[in-house]
């Protein structure tokens, strides 16, 4: 009896199901699935940023008007997001991504000082951000050094 | 082996892949000669198709030769050195649907047919390199390919001849004449073909070869209508959607 590969999925509520697949196929690639996993995450900020940004405002202890959060957050994340949920390939989405995490690491920099009684929360982002920033850089760097024959 | 692989969404790389061997003894292995690349591989790449996995080898029209037989495949007449088209379809030739010549539908063929049911509410016959709903099986984009039911869905072609002579009869070809024979032509039959891109070049033939008194062409890109003028001189009329329309 030939030996069957299969591939077991995962569903929403829990149950899983199993296909039968092709013992012949590649490893899979890692930077497009993390690329895609960023979008996804951007997306999810996004949201946030664009639906409740005095939210995100009393989280961090920002002092700016929620439209500035909505603008300088949550569209920012929403474009960046939306560019890689469609083509996580997209070498200039992971860079943007890049300028934006700088420029959020210096908002985030500035919001950790004593007088910020949502320090705790603002490094805790802090930290969050370097590790998302490490990603980009590395999924940026990589998918620019894919050589394409097709464009 | 190297093979063009599914990497994600807009995502196909050329990787290394293990080599096929026969896994069945229906089986058979192709060394491809040649395959086209399918307009409907943009479905794909594009990923409008769900239940493709990272790593799945693409392609479902290529050809041939065969350099490695099962033992049933062997003793249905196939051997080592056939020249041979593979249809995008795989067929086993003994099911309810390929008695009755609907071989698209083959109900044995698709290893993931519970799936396909539950999705369409029948399946599909098992296909090359197009997604785990249709039994997830490796494609023909790459150096050597297994073929499942070997025997049964293989086309045996002639050694002579290049191999663009026989290519198209892997998809496009019968996806063509199938839409002129859809259209059951008679003799005094004026047809027309929106779209000369392949499929409709494969059309318009197909409805002159069934008997169409006249093909008219449509599209809008003259590189198309200039090779619809060139493959059927003596039919074609062509015209532009918009003009057509004023």
């Amino acid at each position: 009896v030939p030996r069957l590969y299969t591939r077991t999925f995962r569903l929403p509520g829990g149950k899983t199901m199993t296909l039968a697949t092709d013992r012949v196929r590649a490893k899979p690639a890692v930077t497009p699935q993390v690329s895609f996993m960023l979008g996804q995450n951007a997306l999810g900020l996004g949201l946030w940023g664009l639906l409740a940004p005095k939210g995100v405002n009393r989280f961090l202890g920002l002092k700016g008007t929620p439209q500035t959060t909505q603008v300088l957050f949550g569209a920012r994340e929403m474009a960046t997001g939306m560019a890689l949920f469609s083509d996580p390939t997209k070498a200039s989405a992971l860079w943007a991504r890049v300028a934006g995490d700088v420029f959020d690491i210096a908002v985030l920099r500035g919001l950790t000082r004593p007088s910020n009684p949502k320090r705790g929360n603002a490094r805790l982002a802090l930290g969050v951000v370097l590790a998302v920033t490490a990603l980009d850089v590395i999924a940026a760097v990589r998918m620019s050094a894919v050589k394409r024959n097709c464009e | 082996m190297k093979a063009i692989c599914w990497q994600g969404k807009k995502d196909l790389r050329c990787e290394e892949v293990p080599d096929p061997i026969i896994e069945d003894p229906k089986d058979a292995i192709i060394r491809v000669t040649s395959t086209c690349i399918c307009g409907s591989d943009l479905h794909l790449m594009n990923g409008f198709v769900p239940t493709m996995c990272v790593g799945d080898v693409m392609g479902h029209e290529p050809m041939g030769e065969v350099v490695e037989v099962g033992a049933e495949a062997k003793a249905k007449g196939l051997k080592v050195g056939d020249r041979v088209v593979v249809p995008f379809q795989m067929t086993c030739g003994e099911c309810e649907q390929c008695q009755a010549g609907n071989y698209s539908v083959c109900q044995v063929t698709n290893r993931n047919a519970d799936l396909a049911k539950a999705f369409f509410g029948d399946t599909t016959a098992g296909l090359f390199g197009y997604s785990h709903i249709t039994g997830g099986y490796a494609g023909g984009q790459a150096e050597y390919m297994r073929v499942p039911y070997a025997a049964t869905t293989l086309i045996k072609v002639p050694q002579t001849g290049a191999d663009e002579k026989y290519l198209f009869l892997s998809d496009i070809l019968p996806t063509g004449w199938q839409a002129a024979a859809f259209a059951d032509i008679k003799p005094t039959d004026t047809v027309a073909v929106w779209g000369c891109g392949p499929v409709g070049l494969f059309t318009i033939q197909s409805a002159l070869v069934q008997g169409a008194k006249r093909v008219i062409a449509i599209d809008d890109v003259p590189e198309r209508l200039a090779k619809a003028r060139a493959w059927a001189p003596r039919f074609w009329t062509a015209a532009r959607p918009r003009s057509s329309q004023r």
